[in-house]
């Protein structure tokens, strides 16, 4: 973990997602917390980039902060909710416990003990801690050129997976269909 | 050869840029134009005529449905990007499955024309 | 004297990349900041020769007409004297925020046009693309996807029914071409082999097409330049698909509600998407900053003898910076003549010709320049 420029950056950038994260769940306008989780979801995507990782970064940019968030965007204004009160009043017990895993979860992926469970279990696939797995590890091309990597492991390693997606993706049409066009036999429309 | 910096350092630099300029615009507006508010000025716009209800009413599903089917093409376009940097590669192979992969969707587009999703009006 | 240059040129040695970076970006955002004021003149003038009257054309400097030249800076001395108003039903925070979005947009986006080939400084070459990531030209993909944000928010934030109806509509428009958009120019990535715009644009200019045309791609993928062309005008909420922020229509749109200032923000971010764009349509198919028969290493060849080794390399960028302009100003000319010409869009049928129309077509050409190339190289 050398002290340099991109460290830092990576860095402030996490603690940025983080903290924009917290700011995201206590908004009362529904617009708002979308509008900062698109800040969110372009830190994670330099944050990627910092890790060399080009093609998800720029993915990440046009598919989730640029497709995604904008069904979010449209259905949070189209269904015109009126803005939430926060809710001070006493935590429930189901709150703690929940506060409670997730801190233990941060110290424990944090610390020793847990840097020691994923270093064993790393071993146990064969793989010593800070290098990529044997079937990754199968550069095709030079180890800038992430996009033709990210590719070809895609279409040599994944290739089923590849395949399946569409069929995801045809199911992902039909569900849509079907429930927007149930909706709007309802409602009536205002375009 | 240059010194190697972070190809992401610039598009930092530019956006503190861009900020700064479009800040700085719509900061010079607020401190140079004159302050007269009338209740008749912040009012909403219709062309001049008194509002009737408010702007939070319940749009058309239709939108929902364009975002959607933008999402699942937009998918697809990202994925067809990927083959298209190793078509040198892939070669035959590489154009038949994808071929597939196309002919899939293709499929669920016909779906979507022949069931009237993207009819507007 | 001689120690404090020493001094400088060390510095500047030793952090050329940084240095370089910021001309390169600082070039490339004065082109946008010019783009904005001369477009506004081109506009008014061609929209006036058209319509067979003159347009403006005595607002000038220091006493000489110009053609009218100084109109911009007169519109933007107004402008910024403005009165600076936030509409009292308007959600402030994101009224003050949707106009900053698209003008930051756009500068962003300009910064991934390569401007010319490389500079050689001191021994350093320095390529003359401001933003140049692995991801090639899909960071302007990126950066148009995030614009739409812009338009969507300030239709929501004016709290108005037809400034929303308005930001709604141009957003589902928006997103809807970016489809074809992005399919269009896949043909392109697998011809030239690349997704990086320097790459390609070397490419253009390394063969020629039978024998006599220039490797271009609007030779080699005459659909995709058209589909191309045509969703560029849709990206930008330009005529013919102008609906929704068109004047006669609801008002001015999702932009109804604001002004001076701000107003002039949201037309910052469109004339430099439309620069950007118009440029991006150059490097893909005419070639970007290299001249038709004579590419740019031979142009330093040529130049060598008459200045030394490296200002060569200066004024063959200067050439192909000018070259870019040009190409790209022929783009612009027929934004500005089709905004003229043509009348506007129903918004449903806008919609069907995104949707129905182009984006089979965008398909069928990717799966007929597949099998073709496929052919012609794999066999």
């Amino acid at each position: 973990m050398q002290m340099d420029l991109n460290f830092i950056a990576f860095v402030m950038m996490g603690l940025a997602a983080t903290i924009l994260s917290g700011v995201m769940i206590t908004r009362r306008w529904p617009v708002s917390a979308a509008m900062v989780l698109i800040a969110v979801m372009t830190l994670l995507a330099g944050m990627f980039g910092l890790l060399e990782a080009h093609f998800a970064a720029v993915a990440q940019i046009i598919v989730y902060a640029g497709a995604i968030m904008v069904v979010f965007v449209f259905v949070m204004m189209l269904l015109n909710l009126p803005p939430e009160e926060l809710r001070f009043g006493g935590i429930t017990w189901g709150e703690m416990v929940l506060i409670g895993v997730g801190i233990l979860a941060a110290v424990f992926l944090g610390t020793q003990v847990g840097q020691g469970l994923l270093t064993q279990g790393l071993e146990s696939m064969g793989v010593a801690p800070g290098q990529t797995p044997a079937h990754a590890r199968s550069l095709y091309f030079a180890p800038g050129e992430n996009v033709k990597n990210v590719a070809s492991t895609m279409f040599v390693d994944y290739l089923w997976a590849f395949e399946l997606v569409s069929f995801l993706i045809l199911a992902a049409v039909i569900g849509s269909i079907v429930i927007a066009k149930k909706r709007s036999a309802d409602n009536a429309n205002a375009a | 050869m240059t010194a190697s910096i972070n190809p992401y350092f610039p598009i930092l630099i530019a956006f503190v840029l861009g900020l700064l300029i479009a800040g700085g615009a719509t900061a010079a507006s607020f401190l140079l134009g004159p302050k007269k508010p009338n209740p008749a000025k912040l009012d909403v716009y219709e062309c001049g005529v008194p509002v009737v209800g408010t702007a939070r009413q319940r749009l058309s599903v239709k939108f929902y449905l364009t975002a959607i089917l933008f999402i699942l093409f937009d998918i697809e376009t990202v994925f067809l990007y990927l083959w298209a940097v190793l078509f040198d590669e892939l070669r035959w192979f590489g154009i038949i499955e994808v071929g597939l992969f196309v002919g899939t969707l293709v499929v669920g587009y016909i779906y979507i024309l022949r069931r009237g999703a993207l009819n507007w009006d | 004297m001689e120690g404090t240059v020493g001094v400088v040129t060390q510095f500047l040695d030793s952090n050329i990349g940084v240095v370089a970076t910021l001309g390169k970006i600082a070039l490339a955002l004065a082109i946008a900041l010019q783009v904005a004021p001369i477009m506004v003149w081109v506009e008014r003038r061609q929209a006036a020769f058209i319509q067979r009257r003159i347009g403006p054309n005595r607002v000038g400097l220091f006493g000489f007409k110009l053609f009218g030249l100084g109109q911009p800076l007169a519109d933007t001395i107004k402008l910024l004297f403005k009165e600076d108003f936030v509409p009292k039903q308007a959600n402030k925070f994101f009224y003050i925020l949707a106009p900053i979005v698209p003008a930051v947009m756009g500068l962003l986006a300009i910064q991934g046009i390569p401007l010319a080939k490389e500079i050689v400084v001191g021994g350093h070459t320095i390529n003359m693309q401001p933003v140049s990531l692995n991801a090639g030209f899909l960071y302007l993909f990126a950066m148009s996807a995030l614009g739409v944000y812009g338009v969507a928010l300030a239709g929501w934030a004016s709290n108005n029914k037809y400034a929303l109806l308005g930001g709604l509509r141009a957003s589902a428009q928006m997103i809807s071409y970016e489809i074809a958009m992005g399919l269009a120019l896949l043909p392109m990535v697998f011809i030239y082999g690349t997704l990086d715009l320097q790459a390609m644009i070397a490419a253009q200019s390394d063969s020629l097409l039978f024998g006599v045309l220039p490797n271009w791609g609007i030779f080699l993928s005459p659909i995709s330049f058209v589909i191309f062309v045509i969703t560029m005008f849709a990206e930008t909420n330009r005529l013919p698909f102008d609906l929704a922020e068109g004047e006669a229509e609801l008002v001015a749109g999702f932009l109804v509600e604001y002004g001076s200032m701000r107003w002039s923000l949201f037309f910052l971010g469109e004339y430099a998407m439309m620069f950007t764009l118009s440029a991006l349509t150059t490097c893909v198919f005419l070639g970007g900053y290299e001249l038709p028969w004579l590419s740019q290493s031979e142009l330093v060849a040529l130049l060598t003898p008459v200045f030394s080794a490296e200002p060569a390399t200066w004024v063959a960028s200067l050439i192909g910076l000018v070259v870019l302009l040009t190409k790209t100003a022929i783009f612009m000319f027929l934004f500005v003549q089709a905004r003229f010409t043509l009348p506007r869009f129903r918004y449903d049928q806008l919609m069907r010709v995104g949707w129905v129309y182009l984006l089979p077509l965008a398909l069928v050409n990717l799966v007929v320049l597949a099998l073709i190339v496929g052919i012609m190289r794999l066999t």
